[in-house]
């Protein structure tokens, strides 16, 4: 272990001792979600034209996907009237988007994002996008409000690449989070820079990876057009639906039971020791929208 | 006086002399790597990460190779205009068993085409040889592209003289009823659940000196995956042991096979320097079956 982590590292650890009972229990955890928690509300919705037979992201679709997941989302009969309960024409907002080069986060759903804060009375120069340079970037430095929107992918550390990951560029040494698997991502929910900003998340399940081979994790064989968005105000909640589905898919196509490792434990660890939000089944409230053939959920 | 400048003398000209060895042999390996093939070139400097540095490369994927005990990765990119970029990267692992450990863990099917294991994918081959492991990438592939990163994968482990060895901890795995492809070397608890739950904590004390391998086996309608690991000593064994209990389930004290809620059993020995454990194991006579080979093994070896 590094020197100039001991201090960050072991920060965790003391936050994660005063939890430790959680830890113990997470050999079953069925025992430890027993009590009632309000529901999260995630719409997972899906279309057969999400993609294109070249592989491409089909924007007119992705648009309409994201319209309707939203009114369905906020119980509203126009996209723009479910937009206007999040966001608000002052705010400054930032898409936290995620470029990875073999699974990036859709150019096609920035845009879709961007135009309609802009049409909800958000200033263009008040928008920005980024991912890698948010640190460095003015409109992150003073938003008021985030979009957390990424492809779900597994993930050589972390099981994983998930929403409550995709906040690690918040942090300048994302290595001080790898400890444990990346355990307690979940603490970066809670600096200034991002505390309570998050407005809507968006995992993005038009192609999912998988299984991760190799150093850079991608490859082809594993990836699927599973055609869908996993959209809500919960980012665990929606990142255990999407986990749920990866898991099944890993399943289908190993023909066997072949968990993630290292787990995707810094999911739960999301909602037990951090409280950020509720990754049991049990307390998500999932709404399904779009066609059903290989839902896996 | 004489002496000394005699000593001083010798160190001045053996010293130089390592460090050029070392870098030679460290530098030849890459200089053996054609910078053009098939119309391919590679005309940048090549990069090279250590474990600081290799994050910006792939992200959390460092992780793995630093669990395994890793000194530099060393990357190529080869372009050639209307074909995709073939990316080759050459990880120094610190020995033949670390270069095994990290291919275990980032593989699908097992394949021996090139060095001691490998993998052909799509876009892709992977192996390891020697103290090697090496990623050759193209993606979207071509006819062009897949025939180029064959010869470069065969090339580079040409160049590669160490076949290296597997880790011997392997060697003590019963072989009857093995599924292969299931091994998985490591030295980081965080393997530990590679093939299905054992535990989120650091339950067994692995660390850097123990020798932990995990595999499947199956027989008929019998399945368990058997974890061995191998402690410095008895005693540590033994402490490992006893955290074991008390963290995953107290009723292995009295019994060393138990029968969990989901009628799968569990079980754990002790073997001199070995914990030998049983997991998510069919029938309780599959476990004693496992245990027995690994007795048998454990006995001729020590």
């Amino acid at each position: 272990m590094k020197s100039r982590e001991i201090t960050r590292r072991e920060f965790i650890k003391t936050s994660a001792l005063t939890t430790a009972s959680t830890a113990l229990f997470m050999n079953s955890p069925e025992k430890l979600f027993a009590q009632t928690k309000p529901k999260s509300r995630v719409v997972l919705i899906r279309d057969e034209n999400a993609v294109l037979p070249s592989g491409k992201t089909n924007s007119e679709v992705i648009h309409k996907m994201i319209d309707e997941a939203v009114k369905i989302l906020f119980e509203t009969k126009d996209p723009q009237s479910a937009w206007k309960k999040i966001i608000k024409p002052e705010d400054v907002v930032g898409i936290k988007t995620n470029v990875w080069n073999y699974l990036r986060t859709p150019l096609e759903l920035e845009s879709a994002i961007k135009k309609r804060l802009m049409e909800v009375g958000v200033k263009e120069e008040n928008i920005g996008i980024n991912d890698r340079g948010v640190l460095r970037d003015p409109i992150f430095q003073k938003a008021t409000t985030l979009i957390n929107a990424r492809p779900m992918r597994t993930h050589h550390w972390s099981g994983v690449g998930s929403l409550v990951k995709n906040y690690i560029m918040f942090v300048p040494n994302p290595s001080d989070y790898h400890d444990d698997s990346c355990a307690d991502l979940a603490v970066i929910w809670k600096l200034p820079i991002v505390k309570g900003k998050t407005r809507l998340n968006i995992l993005v399940m038009l192609t999912p990876l998988f299984h991760s081979v190799g150093p850079h994790g991608f490859s082809p064989e594993y990836v699927w057009q599973y055609k869908g968005l996993i959209v809500g105000i919960d980012p665990v909640a929606c990142d255990a639906v999407g986990l749920k589905i990866i898991e099944a898919k890993r399943k289908e196509f190993f023909g066997e039971d072949k968990p993630l490792s290292p787990p995707a434990k810094h999911i739960q660890l999301s909602d037990l020791r951090h409280k950020l939000g509720n990754a049991d089944m049990k307390n998500i409230e999932l709404i399904f929208s779009g066609f059903a053939e290989g839902r896996l959920i | 006086m004489i002496i000394r400048t005699a000593v001083l003398t010798f160190y001045l000209l053996s010293f130089p002399f390592e460090i050029n060895l070392h870098a030679q042999v460290e530098t030849d390996l890459m200089n053996q790597i054609p910078k053009e093939i098939n119309g391919w070139i590679s005309d940048n400097d090549d990069r090279i990460f250590n474990e600081e540095t290799l994050f910006d490369y792939i992200d959390g994927g460092a992780e793995l190779f630093i669990s395994f005990g890793f000194s530099k990765a060393v990357n190529r990119t080869y372009y050639r205009n209307n074909q995709p970029d073939i990316i080759v990267d050459v990880f120094y692992m610190n020995s033949s068993s670390n270069a095994f450990g990290a291919f275990s863990h980032s593989v699908g099917k097992i394949g021996n085409d090139f060095g001691m294991q490998s993998q052909t994918a799509e876009g892709a081959i992977l192996f390891w040889k020697g103290k090697f492991y090496i990623s050759i990438l193209a993606y979207p592939e071509t006819n062009e592209s897949k025939k180029a990163i064959e010869q470069i994968a065969q090339k580079i482990s040409d160049a590669i003289i160490d076949n290296g060895e597997f880790p011997l901890v392997i060697s003590k795995l019963p072989k009857d009823n093995l599924v292969n492809e299931s091994i998985r070397y490591f030295r980081h608890y965080v393997w530990l659940n590679s093939h299905g739950f054992i535990s989120n904590e650091n339950i067994l004390n692995i660390s850097q000196e123990t020798e932990c391998v995990i595999a499947q086996y199956s027989k008929g309608s019998s399945d368990a995956n058997l974890l061995l690991i191998e402690y410095k000593t008895s005693e540590e064994a033994e402490l490992a042991i006893e955290k074991f209990i008390n963290g995953y389930d107290k009723r292995l004290a009295a019994k060393n096979i138990i029968e969990r809620n989901d009628n799968l059993w569990v079980g754990i020995q002790k073997l001199g320097r070995y914990f030998v454990g049983v997991f998510n194991c069919s029938s309780e006579k599959f476990a004693n079956e496992l245990f027995s080979l690994a007795r048998q093994i454990n006995n001729k070896i020590e």
